[in-house]
């Protein structure tokens, strides 16, 4: 599309320059704020600060290259070139908290200077907090996490990245960085292709019926015949995944009612078989399960995987509803019965409401369960009702690997998961340690 | 609503009427298999005896094949190699990525929800990641690693005997760092500050409250944290299989594997079952211990 090709440059220069960019963003605004000027102010000098030590690390690292070369050592070149930046970014960051002058605008210093009122502290009421050094050495720690959770990252954005690359691209080494986009990834993933001699490209070139997709595999000499399985793999997720979720918060809703609510002999026992029931190893209850499916025809269909599903997701459901039905106050349903409600409506008018945001997380997590699940989908189903895991593997197999097209299934697979954990951080927590962990 | 459902409806009985669906669904999905694989590895089960219809007692003669099965013993080794390892591995980059991450700083707040968001990524995505980015002629790490000078020549990471399980732990110790992170966090913040101030008062310095104050007060989660932190890893499939399906050879066979090779490649269903039971046997050592440790601390 662009043209453009760069390969993998040089991994130290790349990752330097974005982390004193980083550093320098991140501790200018600190002075620049204490000294009255908007922190904006501070973002762009520090970023520019930031950027001029990346190029100073980069002539350094070149021009110490010989260096290098001569004793056949690159990391000690890396290293002082590391500590040589370092100190010139210390040292421009230093410049900048001396030189830059005080604000003449209604700064908390110039307030001070002018013999008015001390200003009151708002951003922190710890007096060490305020210390712009302190402040500037936090931001500087922040850096460092952030960089290192970079690296931790790299695998998810290397994905990412080969789901739009072509095959060539893909499979290239050294491994290409920058690269010409493409949505050949996507389109092999979804579509049956078969491969074109000469004399049909052209003629397939003439035509015009062509849309965006076809235009896309002709470049690469094939043409598009029809829905890969994976379009069907996804249905078939949305639709298992789908009503196992409605059926496991559901039941879960009434037992964790019932947990909650009622004194239920024998709670702690029963609460902790259906613990555990989360916790088996799922090879250890399929055998069975493929035996007892293969007597009753539930082999390779939907309800069967539905089932199985709803079964160990109830686990989950019971345990995370229960902490937040635990939350409702019992006096609103007393009140209710009080007026002579039954127990159903109470349940259905008081506790449901109130429980709306818990039945959403627990709705949530249960639907990423059954769209991750892996084993029992390989174990129990072939193709009528295979879910899309099994298949991104399954096209690792034979011939020509398409990595483009495995990649963007991951994504795909991957984006929605990735929101919604974000969306809901805050109730992670508690459907994964089962009580185990009080929080906080 | 007529009168019956009214009276069952009313009282302390209830609880059982709201708990009945959720309790028979789980007898017949979770209870009866499970039951049914304990029964089974006392049996014969093969395809054999399944178009017969019959399904003989043969004590422990499952316990004893897979015992005789030269497999067994490395799936056995591989499966506590692996668990132990990325368990550990886990749990100190965990609660170091924890300890930083409790500590004011800014973003800190966006940077904990991504580590986070990464606890649910599906193993079966990542396993597929990395056993790209391990690849021997164009993966990622090869590259890397040479580029960085670790390397001189590239290294078959998932060919290799030698190196195979080494890369599926690395992938798996990768794999549950957020989850150890969340746990640890969530212990951290439930910590009562005033003891710390205390400490600071005190002349203590980081490392001896690190060792002094955190570590002892973290004791529950972090009991917690590793035994959860056994119970997933033992039983992990997924990655493994992905990866390279127990090979070469044998030398990623992990009992999971090996209970699936056992009854859906060679479909002696009882042997399976007999490896299940041996894993369950292994759960269960590790359950009591934690209910025995957290027990005896009175908490």
């Amino acid at each position: 599309m662009f043209g453009i090709d760069i390969p993998l440059p040089d991994f130290w220069v790349v990752y330097f320059f974005i982390f004193w960019v980083l550093v320098g963003s991140t501790a200018a605004p600190v002075v620049f704020r204490h000294k009255g000027h908007h922190p904006l102010i501070g973002i762009v000098v520090g970023a520019a600060v930031g950027a001029l030590s990346g190029i100073a690390f980069t002539l350094l690292l070149a021009a110490l290259q010989p260096l290098a070369d001569l004793l056949d050592d690159p990391l000690a070149s890396i290293l002082v070139s590391i500590v040589v930046s370092a100190a010139i970014i210390l040292a421009l960051l230093a410049f900048v908290r001396r030189f830059v002058p005080e604000s003449g605008g209604a700064g908390p210093r110039a307030v001070e200077a002018a013999g008015g009122p001390r200003a009151p502290v708002t951003y922190s009421a710890r007096v060490d907090k305020v210390d712009p050094g302190w402040q500037s050495v936090q931001a500087l720690r922040a850096s460092v996490v952030i960089m290192l959770a970079g690296l931790t990252l790299i695998p998810v954005i290397w994905m990412a990245m080969t789901a739009f690359k072509s095959y060539p691209d893909a499979v290239a080494s050294p491994p290409k960085v920058v690269f010409d986009p493409t949505l050949e990834g996507i389109v092999t993933l979804m579509t049956k292709r078969r491969n074109l001699d000469s004399a049909q490209i052209a003629e397939y070139e003439a035509r015009d019926d062509l849309n965006w997709a076809d235009r896309i595999m002709l470049k690469s000499g094939k043409a598009i015949i029809g829905q890969s399985d994976y379009v069907k793999r996804l249905r078939n997720s949305l639709i298992i995944a789908g009503t196992s979720t409605v059926l496991s918060v559901s039941m879960g809703l009434l037992a964790a009612y019932a947990f909650s609510r009622f004194r239920v002999p024998g709670e702690g026992d029963l609460l902790f078989f259906i613990l555990s029931t989360r916790m088996l190893p799922p090879v250890v209850v399929t055998i069975p399960i493929f035996l007892m499916y293969r007597e009753l025809g539930l082999y390779d269909t939907h309800l069967g995987l539905i089932a199985l599903y709803t079964a160990f997701n109830l686990s989950f459901s019971v345990w995370l509803l229960k902490g937040f039905i635990d939350e409702i106050p019992k006096e609103y349903e007393e009140a209710a019965l009080v007026d002579g409600y039954t127990r159903l409506q109470a349940f259905r008018r008081i506790v449901m409401p109130e429980a709306v945001t818990g039945i959403a997380a627990t709705t949530v997590f249960c639907f990423i369960f059954a769209w991750n699940e892996y084993a029992f989908a390989l174990m129990l189903t072939t193709d009528k009702a295979r879910t899309a895991p099994p298949h991104i593997p399954s096209m690792i197999g034979s011939g020509v690997v398409e990595w483009a097209a495995i990649a963007a299934g991951s994504l795909f697979f991957l984006i929605p998961v990735v929101i919604v954990t974000f969306a809901l951080r805050k109730y992670l927590l508690r459907g994964v340690t089962f009580g185990a962990i009080r929080q906080g | 609503m007529s009168a019956l459902p009214r009276r069952l409806f009313q009282g302390e009985r209830a609880g059982y009427l709201f708990l009945l669906p959720a309790a028979v669904f789980l007898l017949i999905t979770v209870g009866y298999p499970l039951f049914d694989t304990i029964r089974m590895a006392f049996q014969e089960v093969t395809l054999g005896t399944l178009s017969r219809g019959e399904r003989p007692f043969i004590g422990l003669a499952n316990f004893e094949s897979v015992l005789a099965d030269p497999a067994f013993p490395i799936a056995l080794r591989n499966s506590l190699v692996f668990t132990v390892a990325s368990v550990f591995f886990q749990f100190i980059i965990g609660l170091a990525l924890a300890i930083i991450l409790n500590e004011a700083f800014p973003l800190r707040h966006i940077f904990r929800g991504l580590l986070l968001s990464g606890w649910r990524i599906p193993p079966i995505v990542s396993g597929t990641i990395f056993l790209w980015m391990f690849n021997y002629d164009f993966g990622f790490i090869n590259f890397f690693l040479e580029k960085i000078g670790l390397i001189d020549e590239p290294v078959r990471w998932l060919l290799n005997q030698d190196y195979a399980l080494l890369t599926v732990i690395l992938t798996n110790i990768w794999l549950g760092i957020p989850f150890n992170v969340i746990l640890l966090a969530s212990g951290l913040t439930g910590l009562p500050e005033d003891i710390y101030e205390a400490a600071t008062v005190d002349g203590a310095n980081r490392w001896q409250k690190l060792a002094r104050l955190t570590l002892p007060l973290m004791k529950p989660t972090i009991l917690a944290t590793l035994m959860l932190g056994f119970i997933y890893t033992l039983r992990v499939f997924d990655v493994i299989w992905v990866m390279t399906g127990g090979g070469p050879v044998n030398a990623t066979e992990v009992l999971p594997t090996l209970a699936y090779r056992e009854s859906f490649n060679r479909f002696n269903f009882g042997e399976g079952a007999a490896i299940s039971v041996i894993m369950l046997g292994m759960l269960l050592v590790v359950a009591v211990f934690y209910v025995r440790t957290t027990n005896e601390e009175g908490m």
